[in-house]
C-alpha cells in the first residue's frame, strides 16, 4: 500500500455534516436576524441562503477530501492535506503509540471507519487521523503498524501464539453494564452540559433560566421544592445512566500477545489497540457509588493521552465494572506485573489534622454565606458541613502508598477512591514537599509524575504522610541509596 | 525531609528577582499613582486609595526584600551521576528526584535580565515534567548542561 490513496468519498458528506454542526450556533443566529423582516424579502431567499450553506460547505468538504491523501512509504505513514496551506506530515511508525478506530452511526451505515494514530507527543487530539476509510484499509494500516513490534521485542512469537494468547479475554455481561450504569455517578457531567446549555440559550435568547426556576422555586411549598430536586436529581442519573450504557455497550477486552485490544459502544462503535509497554500507570477507581458495594473500574494512563473520544480524562478504562474480588485474576491475565502491593503504608494519626482543617474551613464559610442570605433555609447547609467530616475521614482512611521491588502503588481519595500502580521504570520524577505546618507535624507529601496526558504529563499525590515513610519512598526510587 | 542538596545557585539572581519584583511592583504603582491623581474626578474613597498605597509598600517589602533572600537559600541543587536532585519552595519546600535515565533534553535559556548578570537558566525535560535551575553562572550553566547532557545518553529508554 505504498501508493497514495484518498478517504472513502462518504466523507465528503461526513465533513459536510461536522462543518454545518461546528458552525450551528452562530448559522441560527445569523437565520434569525436575517429574517426578521421576512416581509421585504423575496419569498425563495430562505431556500436560497440554505442552498449557499450548503454550496459553501459542500465545496469546502470536497476540496478537503479530495486534497487528503494517505500512503504508506519508507516506514511511515504519510498524510497530505490543506486546501491553500499544504500540509504534509511524516508519522515514523516506529513512533506511534496507538492506531485505533471507530465508527459512528454514519460509517457503519456505510461500512466504513475513522481511524487515529496517536503518538508520545502531548495534547487531546490525535496526531494523526484519517476520517473515512475502508475497514480493511484500516487493517492494513494497523498491520503496517504491529510489524515492529514482532520485530522490535524481538520475542519471535509465532502466529500461533497469538491465537492461543486470545483467549485471556474479558466481555461485560448486560448485567454489569446495567450496574456500571446505574453507578457511574456521571450526574455531574450531565449537570456540566445543563449549565453550558443554559448559558447557550442566555446568550441567544436573554433569557435567564436561573431566576425564574428559582422564583418559581420560592413560590412553592418545602416539600414540592424537595420532590422537585429529588425528581430532578433521578432525571438526570436516568439520563446519565442512558449515556454510559451506550458508551459502554458490548465492551470486550482482549490480550493478544503483548497488545490489548478494546471493542465498546452501541452506536459509535470503537476499537483501541494498547501495547503494553505503552502503560504508564494503572488506575483503580472506586467511587462513591461503587465502594460500598465492593464494586470498581480499571483504567490505564497511556502515553501520548487517552483512546478515547472521552474529554474528561487522558486514561483509557480497561474495564468498567469488576468486583474487588475479581481484580486479581483480571490483572493477572491482561496486565500481569501490575499485581496490587499488599500493605499500604498510611498516614499517621497527628496526620488527621491536616486533612480536616482546610475542608471544613471552607464548608463552614460556604454555610455561613448561605445562612447570611437565605436564613434558616441556609440550615441546609449544615448537611455540607458533616458530609465534608465524613469526607475528610475517608480521605484520611484511604490514603497511603506501599512499594514492592519495581512497582509503587498510591491510594488517596479525590471523591473516588483512586489506586495508582506504577512501574519504577514509568516514574518520570520523584517529589516530596512538606510546608511550615506539615513540618511541625513531620508529615510530607509525596508525588510522582508519569508520561501520560497532555504535554505536561500527569501526575498523582498522596499527602500529609509521616516523614519517615515518605523519605523511604525516596529512598526507594532514588539511585544513589 | 532529607539531606539537603550541596550546591546553591548563582547569589547574584538575588539581584534579578528584586529587579523583576521591582518592575512589577513599579507598574502597580503607577497605576496606583494614576487612581491617585483622578481621585476626584472618578469619585474613589480616600481610605481605598490609602489601603491601596499601604498594600503596595507591604507588598514591595515582601516581595523585593524579603523573599528573594528566603528563596535564594531554599534553592539547592545536586547531580549525580545517576539522578538530579532539586530542593526550592518558599512556603512548601520541595525535594525532586530525577533519574538521569528519564532526561529526554537538556536546554539553558537567558532572558535580558539574566544576560546583564551573566547568568543563565537550565531547564531539564523528562517525557511528563520540566524541572528549571533559575540562574547559575553561565559558564556553569553551559557545563552542567552538557554533563547532565553525557550523562543521560548513557542509558536509552523508550517512553
Amino acid at each position: 500500500m505504498s501508493e497514495s490513496k484518498r478517504m472513502h468519498p462518504i466523507s465528503i458528506i461526513l465533513q459536510m455534516l461536522k462543518l454545518i454542526k461546528d458552525a450551528i450556533i452562530p448559522l441560527v443566529v445569523g437565520f434569525i436576524a436575517f429574517f426578521q423582516n421576512l416581509s421585504e424579502m423575496f419569498w425563495w431567499s430562505p431556500f436560497a441562503l440554505i442552498g449557499a450553506v450548503l454550496l459553501v460547505s459542500g465545496l469546502t468538504a470536497f476540496l478537503h477530501w479530495y486534497r487528503f491523501t494517505y500512503r504508506i512509504e519508507a516506514d511511515e505513514l504519510r498524510l497530505e492535506s490543506g486546501v491553500f496551506v499544504r500540509k504534509k506530515r511524516y508519522i515514523s511508525k516506529h513512533r506511534i503509540q496507538s492506531v485505533n478506530t471507530s465508527a459512528n452511526i454514519l460509517h457503519r451505515l456505510f461500512g466504513i471507519v475513522k481511524l487515529e494514530v496517536q503518538t508520545a507527543g502531548g495534547g487531546k487530539k490525535a496526531e494523526g487521523e484519517i476520517g473515512a476509510l475502508s475497514k480493511d484499509d484500516a487493517v492494513a494500516i494497523q498491520q503496517f503498524v504491529k510489524r515492529k513490534e514482532q520485530e522490535g521485542t524481538e520475542t519471535a512469537e509465532s502466529n500461533e501464539d497469538f491465537l492461543s494468547d486470545k483467549r485471556a479475554g474479558y466481555q461485560l455481561s448486560f448485567r454489569r453494564l446495567l450496574a456500571a450504569a446505574a453507578t457511574s455517578g456521571g450526574t455531574g457531567v450531565f449537570f456540566g452540559f445543563l449549565f453550558a446549555i443554559s448559558q447557550q440559550l442566555d446568550n441567544i435568547a436573554n433569557f435567564d433560566i436561573y431566576s425564574i426556576v428559582f422564583d418559581w422555586l420560592l413560590e412553592q411549598s418545602l416539600v414540592l421544592s424537595i420532590l422537585f430536586a429529588i425528581g430532578s436529581l433521578a432525571l438526570t442519573w436516568m439520563i446519565a445512566m442512558v449515556g454510559t450504557v451506550f458508551k459502554y455497550c458490548f465492551f470486550q477486552i482482549t490480550k493478544q500477545g503483548e497488545e490489548l485490544f478494546i471493542r465498546r459502544g452501541l452506536l459509535e462503535k470503537r476499537e483501541i489497540t494498547i501495547p503494553l509497554h505503552r502503560i504508564q500507570a494503572l488506575k483503580i477507581e472506586e467511587n462513591i457509588f461503587r465502594q460500598p458495594f465492593g464494586l470498581l473500574a480499571v483504567s490505564a494512563e497511556i502515553a501520548g493521552g487517552g483512546a478515547e473520544s472521552d474529554k474528561h480524562s487522558f486514561s483509557t478504562i480497561l474495564f468498567p465494572l469488576l468486583k474487588r474480588s475479581e481484580l486479581h485474576r483480571f490483572l493477572e491475565e491482561i496486565i500481569p506485573g501490575y499485581v496490587m502491593g499488599t500493605a499500604f503504608r498510611k498516614p499517621p494519626k497527628r496526620a488527621r489534622l491536616r486533612y480536616a482543617f482546610i475542608p471544613i474551613l471552607i464548608s463552614v464559610l460556604i454555610t455561613g454565606v448561605l445562612m447570611y442570605f437565605f436564613n434558616w433555609y441556609g440550615l441546609f447547609a449544615i448537611l455540607l458541613i458533616l458530609l465534608t467530616i465524613w469526607f475528610c475521614v475517608l480521605d484520611y482512611k484511604d490514603a497511603g502508598v506501599s512499594w514492592t521491588a519495581d512497582m509503587l502503588s498510591m491510594r488517596y481519595r479525590e471523591l473516588s477512591r483512586v489506586t495508582v500502580h506504577v512501574p519504577r521504570k514509568k516514574v518520570q520524577a520523584f517529589r516530596e514537599s512538606q510546608h511550615y505546618f506539615q513540618s511541625k507535624k513531620q508529615l510530607e507529601t509525596v508525588k510522582i509524575s508519569v508520561a501520560s496526558g497532555g504535554a505536561a504529563g500527569s501526575s498523582f499525590k498522596v499527602r500529609h504522610l509521616a516523614e519517615q515513610d515518605a523519605q523511604a519512598a525516596a529512598d526507594w526510587y532514588s539511585f544513589r541509596s | 525531609m532529607k539531606r539537603e542538596p550541596r550546591n546553591r545557585i548563582a547569589a547574584s539572581v538575588k539581584k534579578v528577582w528584586r529587579i523583576n519584583a521591582g518592575l512589577s511592583m513599579l507598574v502597580l504603582a503607577i497605576a496606583a499613582g494614576v487612581l491617585t491623581y483622578f481621585m476626584d474626578d472618578w469619585s474613589i474613597p480616600t481610605y481605598i486609595i490609602y489601603i491601596g498605597w499601604a498594600l503596595i509598600v507591604l507588598a514591595s517589602c515582601i516581595f523585593i526584600w524579603l523573599l528573594p533572600s528566603i528563596r535564594w537559600r531554599r534553592w539547592r541543587y545536586e547531580v549525580f551521576e545517576q539522578e538530579i536532585y532539586i530542593q526550592h519552595g518558599i512556603f512548601i519546600v520541595t525535594q525532586t528526584i530525577v533519574p538521569m535515565i528519564r532526561v529526554q533534553h537538556v536546554d539553558t535559556e537567558q532572558g535580558p535580565v539574566l544576560k546583564g548578570f551573566k547568568l543563565a537558566t537550565v531547564s531539564i525535560s523528562t517525557a511528563a515534567t520540566t524541572h528549571r535551575i533559575p540562574a547559575l553562572l553561565l559558564e556553569e550553566a553551559l557545563e552542567l548542561r552538557d554533563r547532565i547532557g553525557t550523562l543521560a545518553r548513557v542509558e536509552e529508554d523508550d517512553v
